[in-house]
């Protein structure tokens, strides 16, 4: 094998060639003596490779030393050469080029640098700091912030605008404006779910009343927009006090600021208000007013009295009661001695908050009889209704006239006198019977009303008409319910208590006029203001609502700015 | 250097961060608003202000403080403001917060301020402690000097040990093909195991116990000693560019995960007023 061998030197813009031809098969390229091409270059082995050629043009390079060599760029242990191909060996280039027609390969050979520039070199080049390894700050500033802004505000602003888009976003999660969410919502609002526009109709503006009212219809003022003159009130948007996303425990806002920045120094700011100021429960709250039903004639009006008045309120409920004769200990009745207890008449409502009214029939009976005939001790009068009383006695006496065998000492004969059945009366014996009867009735319905149970609670109006039984008449009954229309009060959360605690002057009360509704200061033995450090913690909302049931729907009109 | 930044100015900034987190607390528990404390109370979109505002100015901070023709302030006055009232977001921001986080852009603005003053941290620290480290490291020498010192003692070695015998000579070659310095990101930040050099000393280490002729023991040792310097060497440049790595490393994730919280606190701040 001819091999021609150029050794390549610049000088100046021009190259210059030295010449060597070696013949034989395998070229054994080094800097030692065994070398069949000696290059001068420090980096080089002493044997390094071997040049073996397989045919015209083309040879087989191996590495025959422990060092490396490097073909077209990549670092090999054997490669075929062939013309165009460059070969790096320590700081030597050696180029293939197209043999001449008598050689049968030829290669440049350049010399490189010296070995410590070599050397240098090679290291300067290594990734010698951070900033010669993968992306900069900058890439990765500009990718986080592209991604923050992409997931973040880019696309839930696509969710908002784009129609189509909306519900497949949400359906995501992470990829929809719920990213946005700024807490749980409350249970109530839960069934909303990811819609956010349920509420959050405009951009850039709260929640506009219409939106809670699309659901909350019909929801009561605090007062009645057409009587009042409140702009602090109907422009006070419904989200300024139920505040969302906060979970369940603050949708409603109960703190006693709400109550106080108006009720405060009400009449400071409306003088014509009927309303006290109130600042706080524990010593800055009116006495409590009791609403009590007030007789004008047949007429009732709703008068407001505070428990504070000098006098002490009377109530006119038209009944006769005493609770100090009630509550007796072995009171005497018709089933042996009772002790009542509060409990055997006032018996808690369905929810226990409240009472079940008391029934004659119930309650009352089984001491305050209505039996009218002690021959029929079972057979009762009517109660609560006057004409069916006279009807009952009526009827019930003309029958036993017109049957006779009846045992009265001042009956005619022909009620007492026993007669065989189908026996027919005269036209005489039967006026003589209806007469005894009437008479009868009119004399146990006068006992009934006028001495015996009626009259023992009720107060009865007699009305004479003359050739017929007279008319009476029972003053209605109107026991004040609720006592506190304005606030509320629930019984079963006061079980803890005994009923004397509150209503302890019952025991003494003998006439039915007296109130026996506790005022403030029996709340305070336990509650006090939501800041107190002593008693239990109670809001304006404890006892009061905001919106007032007995005021106008808000129609939202006014407050939707 | 390193110290002026904390006692700059007698703690000036020190103070001034420490009284707006106080100030912060003081309010935030004598704040007594009508739902669970959050961003939407006045509270809290005071704080939220005050610590939009100091987010901004400190990113504004980062960038003007590294121009150097910038007559505003000095880089010390600047670092320690930076350090500072950085510190005294995760008060600010917390507060702000109301201590209620979710899976939300709210929460991922607070994580990402949390991560970039933790990072910041990690940056003081090496700023603290890793600059020492580097003056003795590098004995006043630089970068490329060392290369180049390396690059001589290794043709030195190779010169030597061409005169011992090709063999040799072979090793010698293979070592200075197999030194390598920095590279990746794991190589730049971690020490090598040199199996290399102590491969090489060995070998040469042996040759010299075996050899019974002075003069080749001279170019042995010659060559053992001068193969021992240059690894030396080689060790203190990978030093040196783990040590400068330790000190910038942090700016790869402070600096990404500042740019990364503004995007977030623009996302924070619009979607609040966007969903009022």
């Amino acid at each position: 094998m001819r091999c021609l061998v150029r050794f390549v030197q610049k000088k100046g813009r021009s190259l210059s060639y030295t010449r060597q031809e070696i013949d034989a098969d395998t070229i054994v390229i080094g800097r030692g003596s065994a070398a069949t091409l000696r290059l001068d270059d420090i980096l080089i082995a002493p044997q390094h490779a071997a040049l073996t050629l397989s045919g015209k043009g083309k040879a087989q390079l191996d590495n025959v030393g422990w060092t490396s060599i490097n073909v077209n760029g990549k670092t090999t242990d054997t490669s075929a050469v062939t013309a165009g191909d460059t070969i790096l060996i320590g700081g030597t280039r050696i180029d293939v080029v197209t043999a001449e027609d008598h050689f049968d390969f030829a290669i440049d050979i350049t010399l490189g640098q010296s070995g410590p520039e070599h050397i240098a070199a090679r290291l300067l080049a290594s990734r010698l700091s951070l900033n010669d390894v993968g992306p900069s700050k900058r890439a990765w500033s500009w990718a986080l912030l592209l991604v923050v802004t992409g997931l973040f505000l880019v696309i839930p602003l696509i969710t908002f605008f784009v129609d189509d888009l909306r519900a497949p976003l949400r359906e995501t999660g992470l990829l929809s404006d719920v990213v946005w969410d700024s807490g749980n919502l409350a249970s109530a609002h839960l069934a909303i779910g990811r819609d956010c526009n349920v509420c959050h109709q405009q951009p850039f503006t709260m929640v506009r009343d219409d939106a809670c009212l699309a659901c909350h219809r019909d929801m009561p003022e605090h007062v009645d927009p057409q009587a009042h003159e409140l702009e602090q009130i109907h422009a006070t948007r419904c989200a300024a006090c139920h505040k969302e996303h906060n979970g369940d425990k603050h949708l409603v806002r109960s703190d006693q600021r709400l109550c106080v920045d108006c009720h405060g120094d009400l009449k400071q700011q409306h003088p014509d208000t009927g309303l006290a100021d109130v600042r706080d429960f524990t010593d800055a709250h009116s006495e409590f007013k009791v609403s009590l039903r007030r007789r004008h004639g047949d007429a009732f009006s709703i008068e407001r009295i505070s428990l504070d008045d000098t006098a002490a309120p009377e109530e006119s409920s038209g009944i006769k009661f005493t609770h100090a004769k009630h509550l007796e200990e072995n009171l005497r009745t018709f089933s042996g001695r009772v002790t009542l207890t509060c409990a055997d008449c006032h018996t808690p409502d369905a929810g226990g908050q409240a009472f079940k009214p008391i029934e004659m029939e119930t309650h009352c009976a089984d001491c305050h009889d209505l039996a009218f005939d002690a021959k029929v001790p079972d057979l009762k009068a009517p109660h609560g209704n006057v004409p069916l009383v006279q009807q009952v006695l009526l009827g019930y006496y003309s029958q036993i006239a017109l049957e006779g065998g009846y045992e009265d000492d001042d009956a005619p004969a022909v009620v007492t006198r026993r007669r065989r059945p189908g026996q027919a009366l005269t036209p005489t014996e039967r006026r003589t019977a209806l007469e005894w009867a009437r008479f009868k009735t009119l004399d146990i319905t006068e006992e009934l009303f006028e001495f015996r149970v009626c009259h023992t609670c009720h107060t009865i109006d007699r009305d004479e008409q003359p050739d017929q039984l007279p008319v009476y008449a029972v003053r209605p009954v109107h026991i004040a319910k609720p006592w506190y229309p304005k606030a509320r009060f629930d019984h079963a959360r006061h079980t803890t208590m005994v009923c004397e605690e509150c209503h302890g002057d019952a025991i003494e009360s003998e006439v039915s006029d007296d109130v026996l509704i506790p005022g403030i200061a029996n709340c305070r033995e336990c509650h006090g203001s939501e800041n107190a450090d002593d008693r239990l913690r109670s809001t304006c909302d404890s006892c009061h609502g905001f919106h007032l049931h007995d005021v106008a729907a808000t129609t939202g009109d006014a407050k939707n700015h | 250097m390193h110290h002026s930044f904390v006692s700059h100015r007698n703690f000036h900034y020190f103070k001034i961060a420490l009284g707006l987190a106080l100030l912060s607390i003081a309010l935030y528990v004598g704040d007594s608003p009508s739902e669970p404390p959050n961003g939407g109370t006045w509270l809290g979109y005071t704080l939220g202000s005050l610590g939009a505002v100091i987010i901004v100015l400190l990113l504004w901070l980062g960038i003007r403080k590294r121009s150097f023709q910038s007559r505003l302030g000095t880089l010390a006055g600047w670092t320690s403001s930076h350090i500072y009232l950085g510190t005294a977001l995760i008060v600010i921001g917390t507060l702000h917060a109301g201590f209620q986080f979710g899976w939300n852009v709210h929460t991922l603005a607070y994580a990402l301020m949390i991560l970039v003053i933790i990072s910041g941290f990690y940056g003081v620290y090496t700023y603290y402690a890793v600059p020492t480290l580097v003056t003795e490291n590098r004995q006043q020498r630089s970068k490329r000097q060392m290369i180049q010192e390396i690059a001589e003692l290794d043709a030195r070695c190779l010169e030597i040990a061409e005169g011992v015998g090709e063999d040799i000579h072979e090793i010698v070659l293979k070592s200075v093909e197999a030194t390598q310095v920095g590279g990746s990101l794991r190589h730049q930040l971690t020490l090598r195991d040199n199996d290399t050099a102590k491969r090489v000393l060995g070998e040469i280490q042996n040759r010299l116990t075996q050899s019974i002729y002075p003069a080749q023991s001279q170019r042995l040792h010659d060559l053992l000693e001068a193969l021992r310097e240059k690894f030396v060497l080689v060790d203190r440049i990978e030093h040196d560019i783990r040590y400068r790595g330790l000190m910038r490393i942090w700016l790869y994730f402070h600096v990404p995960l500042s740019v990364a919280l503004l995007g977030a606190l623009i996302a924070h701040i619009f979607s609040v007023f966007f969903y009022w």
